[in-house]
């Protein structure tokens, strides 16, 4: 059978991408119609003739028919797509920012207890001195924990 | 006659698309629509649009499995049995040609059955 021109190739890719297919069934759909339009080019047909013969049957309107189809079909869950079309998927468990905003944290943290223990009261701190360091302390231990709880919002937000 | 085998078509679809895979081993989307076509002289066509959601359905129930390949710079995704989707295939064909001789039963009856008494 007549193969395919890669130009004549991408006008059919061109022309199924812009009728909006579901993405599981675009490169599908493209092999299809490049399919029939090659079978007629086998029976002597040209290309551009084939080509305008075949587009209604792949027409925006059919396009949508068959995407509503299709998320009926699977109830709006989309099933597996072929890495082919698929975008690059953030990985779920990868959360560098999360860790490292932790780790710092608890470093902070350990700090200022490391400071109170080993400083604070050997010298002998007034109150005037302790208070605010514990203060600040708490102040360290709320805003890791703010930080925490904002970023656990914001990375399931982001992955929903 | 075209609407009404349609319209059977829309039930019959997925006993047609195992079916053929029982056969054939491995087909993609355009050969499974030319075999339906040339089996039948051209009075039963297959759309993409109704044959590709049936396809990926049945992938989904694990009654297929597909394999990708590019040929002549385009992919093709081609359409296997699973072992279940074997059984099932099996189990499809006798039942629907248990249909078929219930559905001749009762379009043309014998002529020795009455009915409603």
């Amino acid at each position: 059978m007549q193969s395919l021109s890669p130009g004549q190739l991408k006008e059919i890719t061109q022309y199924i991408r812009q009728t909006r297919p579901h993405p599981a069934l675009q490169a599908e759909l493209i092999d299809h119609l490049a399919s029939l339009i090659e079978r007629r080019m086998h029976q002597g047909k040209e290309f551009r003739t084939a080509f305008q013969e075949l587009v209604p049957q792949a027409s925006l309107p059919v396009m949508q028919q068959l995407n509503q189809q299709y998320n009926r079909t699977f109830n709006g869950l989309r099933p597996s797509v072929h890495p082919y079309n698929r975008r690059v998927k953030h990985r779920l468990g990868t959360k560098p920012f999360y860790y490292m905003f932790l780790s710092s944290g608890l470093t902070l943290l350990l700090l200022i207890v490391g400071f109170l223990l080993l400083i604070g009261r050997p010298l002998s701190l007034s109150d005037g001195v302790f208070q605010p360091t514990w203060g600040f302390a708490m102040a360290a231990v709320g805003a890791v924990g703010l930080v925490r709880w904002w970023l656990k919002k914001r990375l399931t937000k982001h992955h929903s | 006659m075209d609407s009404a085998n349609q319209e059977f078509l829309r039930g019959t679809l997925k006993t047609i698309v195992l079916r053929l895979l029982a056969q054939q081993g491995r087909m993609y989307g355009y050969e499974i629509t030319q075999a339906v076509e040339e089996r039948t002289g051209g009075e039963l066509t297959l759309t993409f649009g109704a044959l590709y959601p049936v396809l990926h359905k049945l992938e989904e129930e694990g009654l297929l499995v597909t394999q990708s390949q590019e040929v002549e710079g385009r992919l093709r995704k081609y359409y296997r049995l699973t072992v279940k989707g074997s059984e099932i295939a099996a189990r499809k064909g006798i039942e629907f040609e248990r249909f078929t001789e219930l559905m001749r039963l009762l379009i043309h009856p014998a002529p020795t059955v009455t009915f409603g008494q």
